[in-house]
């Protein structure tokens, strides 16, 4: 990685700078009920984590997120080497992904709460739901990349399937495999404050909720800013990750 | 010397019934290639005749090259060699023993150099090693050894990202020689250098290949890097890929950059563009 | 490698897994048809929908808050994008934070637009913009710096002046990645959609959805899930024709 040189971090800098003071400009003029000011948002942040409620709500919906996400993973990538190893089943079972790729997994809610109910488990499922095709999607996408690249070279040097698969499918479908996962953490977040504003309420998810019902538009910035700062974090750990395990691979733009 | 830049050339029709006691100078044929035929069906076109009637032997420790405009087959049959591409009918044979997929014999290298971006340069010479079932230690040492010889000792532990096209090829040229293979196929192995690159890989490319005992089956369309690099030429024809000639380049040995100022060079140039040129008139017209 | 199957043998394989689905769910849904309900009494309420009209008036209200909103967002991405991309200061300056907008869930700032516009279609399209508009900002700004630094001196020494190399050279040279940015931002209006019904109590899908789950009408419920992703794979599949159209790379 290039290191970032001074001016770039002075410009960036000066750009939070600037919507920080428009932000705080804008709010003081307007009515502070409907477009609160930054410091009062800063404040309401302030008493959030000082009661405590934020404190819990970051620890609820990471739970849930980690758990549905890990699960997501660990089966999007079983069955994306399954499907991307054989033409035949993936060729049968491509359109049925596609479908329930491009299906917002947000509208299974209803249906998850008739089967599973509105606890833990039943939100596990929807946040499972919310990212598993994703990661089915890159991965199988990457093993027949990785097949196509490699498959005569593996040949010429008389791999077995099983050494093809170890040596060359594995490795060269990794950095697909983390794109995968990182595209469906973004649609995992979604499902799980879905499934905490409109299931169980828990976590941030209830406290956005709650935060509207009372009509309280400090409380909802302080929570979309503590969101915007985990997400901002949780990308930039997963491309930190990526950039460790497949450092080869240096194309940012692949979502 | 040959002086006269006029002179006919020792070139056969490929024979149709090969026969051992015609080429009495050579031992049994380390390659036996007789009557292949190819074609491949696509959605675009139907059983698209790729190669026709394809007669070679080629003798144990020569270099030969398969030369030719693109699309003429020529990669085609060095992958029916490699046992990478199944043929419809004809008999490949290596040693005697008929071709069903890859041997242990062989080993290639490759166009785009087929590296793999997640192993440093001993992990990829190491890879056909592995395959092998080669003990760690012997593997790496065996590795170094052939990083050695292509001149790359320095870059052991860096990714093939890290190098240039040229010091990938030569990664490549490492990889297949590592396993000690009889055969070995190169298919294009310049094609994705620059100019100047590839010039200076071949002749270093000559060098390192005589050391080793290997016959070297080599596929290009370069008239200059056959001549250069090969003992012996076969010059396709295309759809369906076909052999016009085989000739015997009798170039000194060992050869460098100065060989293509000989009148003979010069000769043996005109006359290989002139049986392709026809091809490439049919070509344009098409 | 296993023998490839033909075009049609695989177009069999997927109608056998379909029939296999549907078959089972009829034997299942039969037994427990308050939980499951089955095919054909999904179908036969479905037809119901679709005689009575309310699908079509559900579609109607849906569509148009997903198309303006799509729109919306396309349009004001695109722009934001070339503005911010077009320029390397204001690049540094906002490209951190609209990078931190992209990955936030901005489902959450739904909440903030009902508190700002209420509860009425205004809310819903501005939050689907919201969720949609991030992905097209942040392509277009990575596409036009490529292209920008690929064509600019082409563009410089034919004497384009800025809006012409706009509109000649760096919108057209940034199209893999607008239409990559097309994709993403097109499945996070439909999300968004979706959403903001659960929130909004609104004339369309979102809404319905979530009234039939709390009603426990199961065949309302999948009849309306299959309507789902019908428009769903109706969506993706205009989409793609929409960009093999204009997509010049393949």
């Amino acid at each position: 990685m290039k290191r970032r040189s001074l001016p770039d971090l002075v410009w960036a800098v000066l750009g939070i700078v600037l919507i920080v003071a428009v932000w705080q400009f804008y709010g003081q003029l307007t009515n502070p009920f409907l477009f609160p000011s930054f410091t009062r948002v800063l404040g309401q942040l302030w008493e959030y984590i000082a009661s405590g409620i934020l404190g819990r709500a970051f620890v609820e919906t990471m739970g849930l997120l980690v758990v549905g996400l890990a699960i997501g993973s660990v089966v999007g990538i079983v069955v994306g080497i399954v499907i991307g190893s054989n033409a035949n089943l993936s060729a049968t079972f491509a359109p049925f992904i596609q479908v329930a790729y491009s299906t917002p997994r947000i509208a299974l809610i209803p249906l998850v709460m008739l089967w599973f109910g509105v606890g833990f488990n039943a939100q596990v499922v929807l946040v499972f739901l919310s990212c598993v095709f994703e990661v089915v999607t890159a991965t199988e996408a990457g093993v027949q990349l990785v097949t196509k690249q490699y498959r005569e070279v593996a040949r010429s040097f008389r791999l077995s399937r099983l050494q093809t698969f170890i040596k060359v499918i594995l490795p060269g479908s990794v950095s697909y495999i983390f794109s995968g996962i990182r595209l469906g953490m973004g649609s995992a977040f979604v499902g799980a404050l879905g499934a905490q504003m409109f299931m169980q309420a828990s976590g941030l998810g209830s406290v956005v909720k709650h935060a509207m019902q009372s009509f309280r538009t400090d409380q909802v910035m302080a929570c979309v800013i503590t969101l915007a700062i985990t997400a901002a974090v949780l990308t930039a750990g997963m491309r930190r990750a990526e950039q460790r395990i497949a450092p080869w691979r240096n194309d940012s733009f692949d979502d | 010397m040959a002086a006269d830049p006029g002179v006919s050339f020792v070139t056969r029709a490929p024979e149709k019934q090969p026969d051992l006691a015609a080429a009495p100078h050579t031992a049994r044929p380390k390659v036996w290639i007789e009557g292949v035929m190819k074609s491949y069906s696509s959605k675009a076109v139907d059983n698209l005749l790729a190669l026709r009637d394809v007669n070679l032997q080629v003798r144990p420790g020569e270099f030969i090259s398969l030369l030719g405009p693109s699309g003429c087959g020529k990669t085609t049959l060095l992958k029916i060699i490699a046992g990478l591409v199944p043929f419809d009918s004809g008999r490949v044979d290596i040693d005697r023993d008929p071709v069903t997929e890859p041997s242990s014999k062989v080993a290639m290298v490759f166009q785009n150099f087929g590296l793999f971006p997640w192993r440093t340069v001993r992990g990829n010479v190491e890879f056909g090693l592995e395959a092998a079932g080669v003990p760690g230690k012997l593997r790496r040492e065996t590795a170094e050894e052939y990083i050695n010889l292509v001149g790359l000792g320095r870059f052991s532990n860096s990714h093939p990202s890290q190098l240039s096209g040229g010091m990938q090829q030569r990664v490549g040229l490492a990889r297949a020689l590592a396993v000690r293979p009889e055969i070995l196929l190169m298919d294009e192995p310049f094609g994705a250098l620059d100019a100047h690159t590839r010039e200076l890989l071949q002749f270093e490319m000559l060098s390192i290949l005589q050391k080793t005992q290997a016959t070297i089956i080599l596929v290009t369309h370069s008239v200059d890097e056959a001549l250069v690099l090969s003992d012996r030429i076969a010059v396709f024809s295309p759809s369906p890929g076909h052999i016009m000639e085989v000739l015997d380049v009798d170039l000194p040995h060992p050869r460098d950059a100065a060989v293509k100022s000989l009148p003979r060079y010069a000769a043996m140039r005109q006359h290989i563009w002139d049986a392709l040129r026809p091809v490439a008139k049919k070509d344009d017209a098409s | 490698m296993p023998e490839e199957l033909s075009p049609r043998t695989v177009i069999a394989a997927r109608m056998g897994v379909i029939l296999l689905w549907l078959a089972t769910w009829e034997a299942f849904g039969r037994q427990q048809p308050e939980l499951l309900s089955y095919p054909s009494l999904v179908v036969t309420y479905l037809w119901s929908m679709i005689s009575s009209f309310e699908l079509f008036s559900l579609l109607a209200a849906s569509a148009r808050i997903f198309l303006s909103g799509w729109v919306l967002a396309v349009l004001i991405g695109v722009t934001i994008g070339v503005v911010v991309g077009a320029s390397r200061p204001v690049r540094l300056m906002f490209e951190p934070f609209l990078n931190a907008l992209y990955s936030t869930p901005l489902v959450a700032l739904i909440p903030l637009m009902v508190l700002w516009f209420g509860l009425g279609e205004k809310a819903m399209i501005i939050s689907v913009v919201l969720n949609a508009v991030f992905p097209m900002i942040i392509m277009t700004i990575i596409g036009s710096r490529n292209a920008g630094k690929e064509y600019r001196e082409v563009a410089r020494s034919f004497r384009l002046g800025r809006i012409q190399t706009i509109l000649k050279v760096v919108l057209p040279g940034a199209l893999p990645y607008l239409l990559v940015g097309l994709r993403l931002t097109t499945s996070s209006a439909l999300r968004g959609t979706i959403f903001a019904g659960f929130l909004i109590p609104d004339q369309g899908i979102g809404n319905a959805l979530r009234s039939a789950g709390d009603a426990l009408n199961a065949s309302r419920l999948y009849g309306l899930i299959m309507v789902v992703v019908i428009c769903a794979l109706l969506v993706d599949v205009v989409l793609r024709r929409g960009i093999k159209l204009i997509d010049y790379t393949r």
